[in-house]
């Protein structure tokens, strides 16, 4: 596996830009190194705003490594994401009925209004 | 990420408090967000969810329920093509064999799931698509399952 480092830019887009123009970033300005490389010289991440991780092997893109300056935009994606599983968990017995309906006997009422 | 497709009665049991399973239905709901799952279901359940809940709620309880629904799970869409698709191999099994006995909604939620690659179909049906499952890159579980059976 590899990483293909984008080079680090003086944007003066708001951080979710970054996010819209990677492959744009990817084109222009790209290096590639290795995992060791990043293992043994962990400061080199520093200079870089996004890292896109690829699976060189299976030519998949596995993820990104974005800079803590894009902490904000993160924590906002996250918030949102577990606002949508509480949202969710909010269906967990709303029905007080206790029939035993199933797929086949609600299908069947359905039908018979057809009837 | 692994994912999951989720069946009619998976939604009643965790919408309805009385029932048997709605306990077991809730701890796996829970799992599958806390595991960031992907859940998939389709348009059809949908239909059949809105009604069921139709039937016990007003319409604007209704509508928010859905409406969380929806908000977590990717709703899949037969289109045409998938339809004749489908036809094309339920037609080909019933030659190979004629007594073949299949529920063709199940077959259509089936291939839906395999279209868009989701790895586990959650369903208490335990004779779901029975003779054509194995087409499928597809596991079939249900809710004794634990989720490390899950693909």
């Amino acid at each position: 596996m590899m990483f293909g480092v984008t080079e680090p830019t003086e944007s003066p887009y708001k951080p979710y830009f970054h996010i819209m123009i990677i492959s744009y970033m990817k084109r222009i300005n790209m290096q590639t190194i290795s995992i060791s490389d990043i293992q043994r010289n962990l400061h080199k991440l520093d200079d870089f705003n996004i890292v896109e991780i690829v699976d060189k092997k299976r030519n998949q893109i596995k993820g990104y490594f974005l800079d803590s300056s894009y902490q904000s935009l993160i924590e906002k994606l996250v918030g949102n994401k577990k606002q949508k599983k509480n949202n969710l968990l909010n269906i967990v017995g709303i029905v007080d009925s206790g029939e035993e309906e199933t797929r086949d006997s609600l299908r069947d009422e359905r039908l018979s209004r057809y009837e | 990420m692994s994912s999951v497709f989720l069946d009619t009665n998976f939604f009643l049991d965790v919408l309805d408090k009385k029932r048997e399973r709605h306990s077991q239905a809730k701890e796996v709901l829970n799992s599958f967000l806390d595991n960031d799952m992907a859940l998939y279901t389709s348009s059809d359940i949908i239909s059949t969810i809105s009604y069921f809940l139709q039937k016990k709620l007003d319409l604007k309880s209704t509508v928010i329920n859905i409406d969380f629904i929806v908000q977590q799970v990717s709703i899949l869409v037969a289109t045409n093509e998938d339809f004749m698709q489908l036809n094309k191999m339920i037609l080909q099994k019933i030659e190979a064999d004629s007594s073949l006995k299949i529920d063709y909604k199940d077959c259509m939620q089936l291939f839906l799931a395999s279209k868009h690659k989701v790895k586990n179909i959650l369903t208490s049906d335990k004779s779901f698509c029975k003779g054509i499952k194995q087409e499928y890159d597809i596991l079939v579980v249900d809710l004794d399952d634990s989720l490390v059976d899950y693909r």
